[in-house]
């Protein structure tokens, strides 16, 4: 009987201590890892949505604009269990682009997340840019090159967001139907949010 | 003092974990596309292995028989998370690279293994040795393994691409950076280590 109090004692004892430890370690660093999510994949994505509108920029000032990005993003509540992260994309100095993340469901490796740019005068799309998928490399995974994404620069606002295997106008990577649909999902949504909340996402660019 | 020196350094070649005991080879496999990758995951096992064999050296005798194995991967389980929020605030892209392997060091079998053969005997001192020598093995093992990997694989060290900068026309063999790869790799390198033993034993 001894033995077996001993043995939950312990176990119980260890357990405590290492949920205490965690618990503090926890708070020192989710700050850090969450700002570094935003920075090495949100941003990035933003920022080839601007290369897509204003053209290939320099390393010194790519990382400018991500100082700029990091310093500028929002979380919009749009009545969803997550809040809207949006950014603010600026061309020669004046807010061009809002660019809202939408998670497009369907991938073949999962949902895939993506940045979906529309110019603030026309409401048509500046460009999309892909955060997180697991595609397969060499096949699914090519909707994150250029060759596929440069389409969505300038799409008009009343296209049909679908592959133009399911009567839209996207052009589907070839061999990747799945993964296609999936970022086609993710902009039918992002185009939806952005329809819906416009006025409030239009508020907060100001 | 002597016996402290013997035990940092069997881990370094004569009980080296991956090629010796052919253990831990799940990371050993997975994640050695590249040096660096190599580098960054035998450091985080190497500090996982040190720091639980220090706890479970120092709790050996208030951890009772029966509930030691629960004990241990409590504690190793605790490191692992350490690592893992670490590595995710301030090296985001080995955390990115590494994945889902990090949290898998739990189940390593290097390191349980160490705790039950060692650690759970012998003191404090000793077994940081200990975990610090077969650590150090592990990353040695994972860094020439995913160099050669590399090299062969992509052509490339550490991103540098090797062979244009050499001049030569190389065509790098693509199947090492994929899976079967990694099996051959591990194998031929099991192969050298073998007879490179036997000649040493003469």
């Amino acid at each position: 009987m001894g033995n077996m109090i001993k043995m939950i004692v312990v176990l119980v004892g260890i357990s405590l201590i290492s949920g205490i430890a965690l618990g503090g370690l926890n708070r020192l660093t989710k700050e850090k890892g969450e700002q570094n999510v935003l920075k090495f994949k949100k941003v990035p994505a933003v920022i080839s949505i601007i290369e897509g509108v204003s053209g290939k920029m320099s390393e010194a000032d790519e990382e400018k604009v991500t100082q700029e990005l990091l310093s500028s993003y929002k979380m919009i509540d749009v009545g969803e269990e997550q809040e809207l992260l949006m950014f603010v994309t600026k061309k020669d100095g004046k807010p061009n682009t809002i660019v809202i993340e939408r998670e497009g469901e369907g991938g073949y490796g999962g949902n895939i997340g993506v940045m979906v740019g529309f110019n603030i005068q026309s409401g048509n799309l500046d460009g999309i840019g892909i955060t997180t998928h697991s595609e397969t490399p060499g096949l699914g995974a090519r909707v994150t090159e250029p060759a596929f994404q440069h389409q969505f620069i300038g799409m008009s606002k009343d296209s049909v967001f679908k592959i133009k295997k399911n009567g839209g106008i996207i052009d589907q990577v070839s061999g990747a139907t799945k993964s296609s649909g999936a970022v086609a999902d993710a902009i039918r949504k992002a185009k939806a949010t952005y329809d819906q909340h416009k006025d409030e996402l239009e508020e907060a660019v100001k | 003092m002597s016996t402290i020196t013997q035990e940092f350094t069997k881990g370094l070649w004569k009980e080296i974990p991956p090629f010796r005991f052919v253990l831990g080879l799940c990371p050993t496999l997975a994640v050695t596309t590249s040096m660096e990758n190599g580098i960054g995951m035998g450091l985080a096992a190497t500090f996982v292995l040190v720091c639980s064999n220090v706890f479970i050296s120092a709790l050996r005798k208030v951890i009772p028989d029966e509930v030691r194995v629960a004990c241990y991967i409590v504690i190793v389980a605790t490191f692992v998370v350490c690592v893992e929020m670490f590595t995710k605030a301030f090296v985001y892209p080995l955390y990115e690279s590494l994945g889902i392997f990090i949290p898998l060091i739990v189940v390593n079998c290097i390191i349980l293994g160490r705790a039950e053969a060692f650690a759970k005997k012998n003191g404090v001192i000793a077994s940081m040795a200990d975990g610090l020598g077969m650590g150090l093995g592990f990353t040695m093992s994972l860094t020439v393994l995913g160099g050669l990997r590399e090299i062969f694989g992509a052509g490339e060290i550490f991103g540098w691409k090797l062979f244009e900068a050499m001049g030569l026309n190389f065509e790098p063999f693509a199947i090492l950076q994929q899976a079967p790869g990694a099996f051959m790799a591990l194998g031929l390198m099991l192969g050298v280590m073998n007879v490179l033993g036997k000649l040493g034993n003469k």
